[in-house]
């Protein structure tokens, strides 16, 4: 069974060409202008049906955006940790090689 | 003795940095798929970007139909001029999406891209924390999860719900329908110049006529259908022809794109999800083979027939819905799913009620 998504998808849709087909062959501009409402409805109508069939397919929340930002920080955290530790070893080994040297 | 200890010192000293550095091969080799990741997810969602807007883009005029237009469209009306009729004169065809639905769009585009580019943020700087951070790695698991699930629902909706130019559809159709009328006008002319001459006859000969022309009407106008086609308008019907087969095979190739990289994006997210799994066991030439896979990966999607890219983007659907793992972004996936249904029934129920006057 097609979801409440797809069949007004696939309404806008039949709407739309339906209703530019019938604009196109108005050769009047007087005429175009009249029905250019309807018209513009109709598009309106299929570009929101395209992003409501998109839209469910979103799960990730604002709530994970944070989390994600907590566990960058975490990493930068231990990058920082890191770095201070690669610096201690660094002069460690340089003192212990001026130690062995004298 | 002074001295040995400090060897041992020193030993030590390097056998930490030996295992820093051994550490940031992985980080890097880490980094790098998560980045590939990301520029496939972004191109996937730009992809999805641009064929909405193919979809609602109307056919190319070049500067000179677009002044005759325009020309055509002043003389013919018999309406004052104002900035909107200008607008209209000079863009007829243009379709009237409101700058609300435009905004919708744009924000769900770039909200998206927003959560793939924050997701590889956090391993910016991996590399630095290559030892001291190796347990955070899979913390990011059910993130990517959440983000490849997402991309694999965007494929198989644009598989489903395939794009079609719909402008330059009602263009070429409506062509089309002119090209015909213009014959049937022929043929109408054609009908009162015969109706004339049947006219002109007397007694038995008129009735003879009349009921001959009759019953055989229809056939009679099909017939002359095709016999009052000049050459030219025969020669216009098969070049349209030629152009709606050539829109039609856009239309596929847009498909064929959009979700082809999609499962690109995909496929890379899940091998990449594997690997985050098993980050802490594996060495680094497991997970340097798996960026090189991560590479391969991105270009084996591109270029398949499109039934072949299907039966790929089947097996990674299947793949993700037999995975218990993944139950959990499937089913909040569907959950969501009905929420908006849900949401929407709910809207609409007042409407309703108001438009039957309960």
């Amino acid at each position: 069974m097609k979801d409440t998504d797809t069949l007004t998808f696939e309404e806008a849709s039949r709407t739309v060409q339906d209703i530019d087909i019938r604009y196109r062959l108005l050769d009047h501009p007087d005429d175009q202008e009249d029905l250019a409402p309807a018209r513009d409805a109709a598009w309106d109508s299929y570009s929101k049906a395209r992003l409501n069939l998109l839209k469910p397919g979103v799960i990730t929340t604002d709530e994970d955006l944070a989390k994600m930002e907590d566990l960058h920080n975490q990493v930068k955290a231990a990058a920082e940790t890191q770095d201070l530790i690669v610096a201690a070893i660094r002069v460690a080994a340089f003192l212990a090689r001026l130690a062995i040297r004298a | 003795m002074f001295n040995v200890k400090f060897r041992y010192l020193n030993l030590i000293n390097m056998m930490i940095l030996l295992m820093v550095t051994g550490c940031a091969g992985k980080a890097q080799c880490l980094k790098v798929a998560v980045g590939q990741f990301e520029t496939e997810s972004l191109a996937a969602i730009q992809a999805i970007d641009d064929m909405h807007k193919k979809e609602l883009a109307t056919e190319t005029f070049s500067s000179v139909e677009k002044t005759y237009l325009f020309v055509e469209n002043v003389l013919k009306s018999s309406r004052s001029a104002d900035q909107n009729r200008i607008e209209h004169w000079l863009n007829p065809y243009k379709p009237g999406v409101t700058e609300k639905t435009q905004a919708e769009w744009i924000a769900f585009i770039d909200e998206l891209k927003n959560q793939y580019v924050k997701f590889a943020s956090i391993y910016n700087d991996i590399e630095r924390a290559s030892f001291t951070g190796r347990e955070l790695v899979p913390k990011g698991i059910q993130y990517i999860e959440n983000l490849i699930a997402q991309i694999a629902y965007f494929a198989k909706s644009v598989d489903e719900h395939p794009p079609k130019l719909l402008n330059r559809r009602g263009a070429l159709i409506a062509e089309l329908e002119k090209l015909r009328m213009k014959i049937e006008e022929k043929i109408a002319k054609a009908d009162r110049n015969k109706i004339k001459s049947i006219n002109k006859l007397s007694g038995i000969e008129r009735s003879k006529a009349i009921a001959n022309l009759s019953p055989r009407l229809h056939a009679v106008r099909k017939k002359w259908l095709t016999s009052l086609a000049d050459a030219n308008e025969r020669q216009a019907i098969a070049q349209w022809q030629e152009r709606w087969l050539a829109l039609v095979a856009e239309e596929d190739e847009l498909k064929r794109k959009t979700v082809e990289q999609c499962i690109k994006a995909v496929t890379i997210g899940l091998e990449i999800r594997k690997k985050m799994k098993e980050y802490n066991q594996i060495s680094l030439e497991d997970i340097s083979e798996a960026l090189n896979r991560v590479l391969v990966l991105a270009g084996t999607v591109t270029g398949e027939n499109y039934s072949r890219l299907q039966a790929q983007a089947d097996k990674v659907f299947k793949d993700i819905k037999n995975d218990p793992v993944w139950q959990n972004a499937t089913d909040l996936a569907l959950r969501e799913v009905n929420k908006a249904i849900k949401a929407r029934e709910k809207a609409a129920q007042p409407e309703s009620d108001a438009s039957t006057g309960q």
